[in-house]
């Protein structure tokens, strides 16, 4: 009977469909699916039950995993379901691609010439020597480190596109769906891609602006021969999955010894192949199979629900809305499917599309709110469905990375608890803390860091290690994140900035990140930072994220980040706070303002922290409009005048002024100790030290009416009641000077009142020379003063 | 509006000078050309194919060479939706923001499906039920008694024995009990008369286009079950930068003349910052999409960025040296920004600290701007 081409879309519902039954109706007894021979030892692993799509093959060199190529499968992927029908009928299945191990070794060399060639353009000026490369293979060399694979540029993974545009669309998968995937009769649709698919191989073999795959030719050259071989086997009915693309190839095979010549003396290196889990939101990444699906759940809906597709979607999208508090009444799915169809019909479609029954949902379930609809597009559109592999599968790269880490490292995995005790400034031990942290990051908890007492802080990290059996499942999930610790953490870490929306847990976040070490995560959760605070309206959420930014920026040098990409960040929050400040403190009750005045605290550290005067002389004129804003709390209003006053932007008579304003007898008593409480922020000291203050606070106290006394008693203790046992030891004593010295003091305010007449001199002499030593002065001869 | 007095158009001779025609009045020329032309299967009672109604609205060519104008620039997408909503016998509600032409679409949507777009419903809080239904003309009511002679028909119920569109303007704004009068008519399709003892029932080819707006407060808000029973379309803001600073361009040189301010026409640049700011401030994003922002509490729609133009054009003809400038324009851009005097102060200052401070060429703007606030 012969060779059987069947030309694909990979992921296609409406292939897979009509391939199934294609091959019913054939009845193979070989099937030949394009994909990497080199993965022929794990395809036995089909038949097993663990193995659930959406899975991939990942194909990885031996010795530099990095370069991993994956090779997905969804269930609805007509080479998933070839496999599965040669299994199930017990047939053998072979992969017929260019071998990644020589495709590897290609790839590789050829980067290495273009770094080169890179290189040599950039020293001597516009040598044209370059111009004769494909456009799109130079612009793919900065990326090419990047990408998880290395595969060819998009426009040439969708040769579709040009019957799209010739057709008159402007999507390309778009023209696909209408033309295949929605075809009710699958009878000839193999024969129609073959005959479309040489046509548009003829034209663009005659254009000259046309430039082929890389590896096309040794790919098809690699299909065929494995054809051949196929027939050498004697095989009668074989049947051939592949790429719409290649089909026209592999039907005319033309002689051997050309290929056999193709195929020769190709470079090669040691690779290996498991199965891995995979994601539906992976798998519109670009990976070994070329192009993404856009939509892979509402593609596995096509597959599971040949009929009615329209409806079922927007029944079960209906659900889902229901699930979510969200108005979908049944009339309202009738009428959206009507209105689909209708859309469909003015649109000269078959069956209602993705867009259709979208267009209709916003309208008529989500009266044109798009909100409900992003929902729709995460839940049900992508879906989350994650695959399983079989614990037989073959170790992941992330494994081997990770071992050869803990090897050089010297650390081994052990299920007892261990403490470690890291000290920074040693490179193993930095590595070390890095690698730690790196997996916390990736939810693989091996060591759990401890506070760290006793020693010198900053230097020293003290960890608590435990291995756990199920971390190997850990690994293997978030090796879809990359193939080594650094770049899976950094790709986990980007991920889950992205879908943060509060500032605390970015900043959070962004701690663990600098810990852990990754610059390029880094940068993106600094955008996230700022996308976040333009709008946020809150300023204590800006205040809140505002220290640790701070002490990153200036204690970075333990771990050597680099903090200058902070400092914009740092300021435009600062910015933000400062316009967004009297606002924010006025109009609130007191547990909001003793937030606020936290706040306050926090841009006051951080500023204190970063030392930049430019931005504290605005920070202290915001605070000055605070002072005389009366509908800011006056709890704000005292810590205001407090910081003011430490910076000593101040004056006492500007303090005795305001103290009395505040603490004046028409001021409600609870008002008055809630700005006491803001000036004194549980500590005596000011008050010892500022008898301006202290004037003013009596005067208050002396002042208040008897009633008044008794309800402000409380207030005031706990204004002073944090205050520590020396200070107010002293503050009493102070009190029992208060009548004697009370002349003299508005004379010299600061200077501590000491009378003369209990010293004894001849003594006091004796701790003088000591006392000088100690200060550093030298004493007058003999002299003494009080 | 001195022009507007010359002769009136020749195709409108002999009748009075109108200030304004109805749609299928202007366009009469281009709905009979497609009328003859179209070939395709109509909806009953359908002057047009629906999708003569598309090429109608979104303009085009005839296969003769007929050219089409467009009537609503945007998303063609929108206008498909709005067909078939109205070919499905659903009623539609075209919802935006002020100024995002949802009358003029409702207007020329009637008017090509059914050619007739004066049965018209201006929602106002003071419209009452018999607005939506029907009235009694009250000294036939007296004199002979309740009779079909004696009902005023409302133009809902004038589109359900027509089998046309009818229209209802600002639906957001009739009272809440008015607005439920219109459930029975869009579910059932009948207008009960208890009085006299019937029933109106549409005739195919009827259905309702309402408009309302989501931004203005104080409205009545559609309850769940009136707003199932529409098809929602919302139109939006001109979609791109080019379309919009096109908008402003047309419209201000077109009232700098009607004005005869006697400044020169803007440069294309202070309209281009004009519409970037209010871009940039509507969507909460910087143009190259970098820095988010947050935004005020104003629609700034594209009709306000038109009169800050305008109001800059003639602060620089009379009190500036006839050239445009930053000054010229800070006072009314800040006035069209800030509509709550505390939030969207906030919001503008963060703005001029953080995009317009830095950006290239916009110092004057900046300094302006801070000097108003």
């Amino acid at each position: 009977m012969g060779v059987h081409v069947f030309g694909i879309r990979h992921h296609g519902p409406g292939c897979s469909r009509s391939l199934v039954a294609a091959l019913d109706k054939l009845a193979p007894d070989v099937v030949l699916v394009e994909g990497p021979p080199d993965a022929a030892a794990v395809l036995d692993l089909v038949a097993h039950a663990d193995l659930q799509p959406p899975v991939a093959i990942l194909i990885y060199p031996t010795n530099d995993p990095q370069r991993g190529v994956f090779y997905p499968f969804a269930e609805f992927s007509p080479e998933w379901q070839a496999l599965r029908y040669a299994q199930q009928h017990g047939i053998p299945v072979r992969f017929m691609d260019l071998a990644q191990r020589h495709r590897m070794a290609m790839e590789q060399t050829r980067l290495e010439k273009l770094i080169q060639q890179a290189a040599a353009e950039q020293a001597p000026a516009c040598e044209p020597n370059g111009m004769d490369d494909a456009p799109g293979e130079a612009k793919q060399l900065p990326s090419a480190g990047d990408a998880p694979d290395g595969t060819e540029p998009s426009l040439y993974d969708d040769p579709l596109g040009m019957l799209a545009v010739a057709a008159g669309y402007q999507d390309h998968e778009l023209w696909w769906e209408h033309q295949i995937e929605q075809r009710q009769d699958p009878s000839g649709l193999f024969e129609g891609i073959l005959e479309a698919m040489t046509t548009l191989r003829q034209t663009c073999a005659e254009r000259s602006e046309y430039t082929p795959h890389p590896y096309e030719a040794e790919r098809e050259a690699s299909m065929r021969q494995i054809i051949r071989q196929a027939e050498k086997d004697k095989f009668e009915r074989i049947a051939v999955v592949c790429g719409a693309w290649h089909a026209p190839a592999l039907v005319e095979r033309g002689p051997a010894a050309a290929d056999a010549a193709t195929l020769r003396n190709l470079p090669k290196e040691k690779v290996e192949a498991t199965w891995i889990p995979w994601t539906y939101s992976r798998l519109s990444y670009r990976s070994g199979y070329g192009a993404g699906v856009r939509s892979p759940g509402w593609y596995e809906h096509l597959w599971r629900e040949p009929v009615a597709a329209p409806t079922r979607w927007i029944a079960t999208a209906a659900r889902l809305l229901r699930g979510e508090d969200l108005d979908a009444s049944s009339a309202s799915v009738i009428e959206a499917v009507r209105l689909s169809t209708a859309l469909a019909a003015l649109r000269d479609l078959p069956l209602a599309g993705l867009t259709e029954l979208n267009e209709a949902m916003l309208s008529v379930l989500c009266g044109g709110d798009a909100m409900p609809l992003t929902l729709v597009r995460e839940r049900l559109e992508i879906g989350n469905r994650l695959g399983s592999v079989p614990e037989s599968a073959a170790s992941v790269p992330l494994q081997k990375d990770l071992e050869a880490q803990q090897q050089s490292l010297r650390l081994k995995p052990s299920t007892e608890i261990k403490p470690l005790d890291l000290d920074l400034r040693r490179e193993i031990d930095l590595a070390r803390s890095r690698l730690l942290h790196r997996l916390n990051l990736l939810g693989i908890g091996w060591g759990a860091a401890q506070e760290s007492r006793g020693k010198a802080g900053t230097f020293h990290e003290i960890w608590s290690l435990q291995w756990q059996v199920e971390f190997a499942v850990n690994i293997i999930e978030a090796a879809v994140w990359g193939n080594t610790v650094e770049r899976a953490a950094g790709a986990a870490v980007a991920s889950r900035a992205a879908g943060l929306t509060d500032l605390p847990a970015l900043t959070g976040l962004l701690e663990q990140v600098l810990l852990a070490d990754l610059p390029p995560a880094v940068g993106q959760i600094l955008d996230r930072l700022q996308a976040i605070a333009a709008v946020s309206a809150d300023v204590r959420l800006l205040a809140g994220a505002l220290p640790p930014l701070a002490r990153v920026a200036r204690y970075s040098d333990v771990r050597k980040t680099d903090a200058v990409q902070l400092l914009p960040v740092i300021a435009g929050f600062f910015e933000r706070i400062t316009v967004g400040l009297s606002a924010a403190c006025t109009s609130l009750d007191a547990d909001a303002a003793g937030e606020m005045a936290q706040a306050i605290d926090q841009v006051q550290q951080s500023l204190d922290l970063l030392d930049w005067a430019e931005y504290r002389d605005q920070w202290q004129a915001t605070l000055v409009r605070l002072l005389d804003n009366d509908a800011v709390h006056p709890l704000v209003r005292g810590l205001a005048c407090r910081q003011l006053l430490e910076a000593g932007q101040l004056a006492d008579q500007t303090l005795l002024g305001r103290a009395r304003l505040e603490l004046s007898a028409v001021a409600p008593p609870e008002q008055a100790t809630a700005w006491l409480q803001g000036v004194l922020r549980g500590s005596g000291m000011l008050l010892l030290h500022r008898d301006t203050l202290w004037q003013a606070l009596d005067a208050w106290l002396v002042e208040l009416a008897d009633d008044a006394f008794v309800a402000a008693l409380p207030m005031v203790r706990r204004a002073f009641a944090d205050f520590s046992g020396p200070e107010r030891r002293a503050m009493g004593d102070k009190v029992k000077q208060l009548s004697a010295s009370k002349t003299s003091r508005l004379d010299s305010p600061s200077q501590p009142v000491v009378s003369d007449q209990h010293i004894d001199r001849a003594r006091a002499n004796l701790v003088l020379p000591v006392l000088a030593q100690l200060l550093g002065v030298s004493i007058s001869t003999g002299d003494q003063h009080g | 509006m001195a022009k507007t007095k010359s002769a009136p158009p020749a195709e409108a001779a002999g009748s009075e000078p109108i200030l304004r025609r109805h749609a299928e009045q202007e366009f009469a020329e281009e709905l009979t050309v497609l009328r003859e032309h179209d070939t395709r299967a109509k909806p009953p009672n359908w002057a047009l194919s629906p999708w003569a109604v598309k090429l109608y609205i979104v303009g085009g060519k005839l296969d003769n060479g007929f050219v089409v104008t467009p009537k609503y620039i945007g998303n063609d997408r929108l206008m498909e939706i709005a067909i078939a909503t109205l070919a499905t016998d659903r009623a539609l509600l075209l919802y935006g923001l002020p100024g995002t032409a949802k009358s003029w679409v409702s207007e020329h949507l009637a008017a090509a499906i059914c050619g007739d777009s004066t049965l018209l419903i201006q929602g106002t809080a003071g419209i009452d039920e018999s607005a939506v239904r029907y009235g009694w003309n009250y000294a036939r009511l007296l004199a002979e008694g309740p009779s079909v002679d004696a009902m005023v028909a409302s133009p809902m119920m004038r589109a359900m024995q027509l089998g046309k569109i009818a229209r209802v303007e600002e639906l957001t704004r009739i009272a809440s009990e008015v607005q439920d009068s219109l459930i029975t008519i869009l579910s059932e399709k009948a207008l009960p008369v208890p009085e006299l003892n019937m029933e109106v029932q549409a005739r195919k080819g009827f259905s309702v286009i309402a408009t309302a707006n989501n931004r203005d407060k104080g409205v009545n808000e559609l309850s769940s079950a009136l707003m199932r029973r529409f098809n929602t379309v919302v139109l939006p803001v001109p979609e791109k930068f080019e379309d919009e600073v096109d908008i402003v361009e047309r419209r201000i040189s077109q009232l700098s003349r009607a004005l005869e301010l006697p400044a020169e026409k803007p440069a294309l640049e202070e309209i281009r910052r004009v519409v970037t700011v209010f871009r940039e401030l509507r969507d909460g994003v910087t143009l190259d999409g970098k820095t988010k922002l947050k935004s005020p509490s104003g629609t700034l729609s594209t009709a306000e960025a038109i009169s800050v133009m305008a109001g800059g054009l003639s602060m620089a003809a009379y009190y500036g040296d006839g050239v445009l400038r930053a000054s010229d324009m800070a006072a009314s851009m800040s006035g069209a920004i800030v509509k709550d005097p505390v939030q969207d102060v906030i919001v503008w200052n963060e703005y001029l600290q953080t995009v317009a401070k830095e950006r290239d060429g916009w110092k004057d703007l900046y300094r302006a701007c801070r000097e108003v606030l």
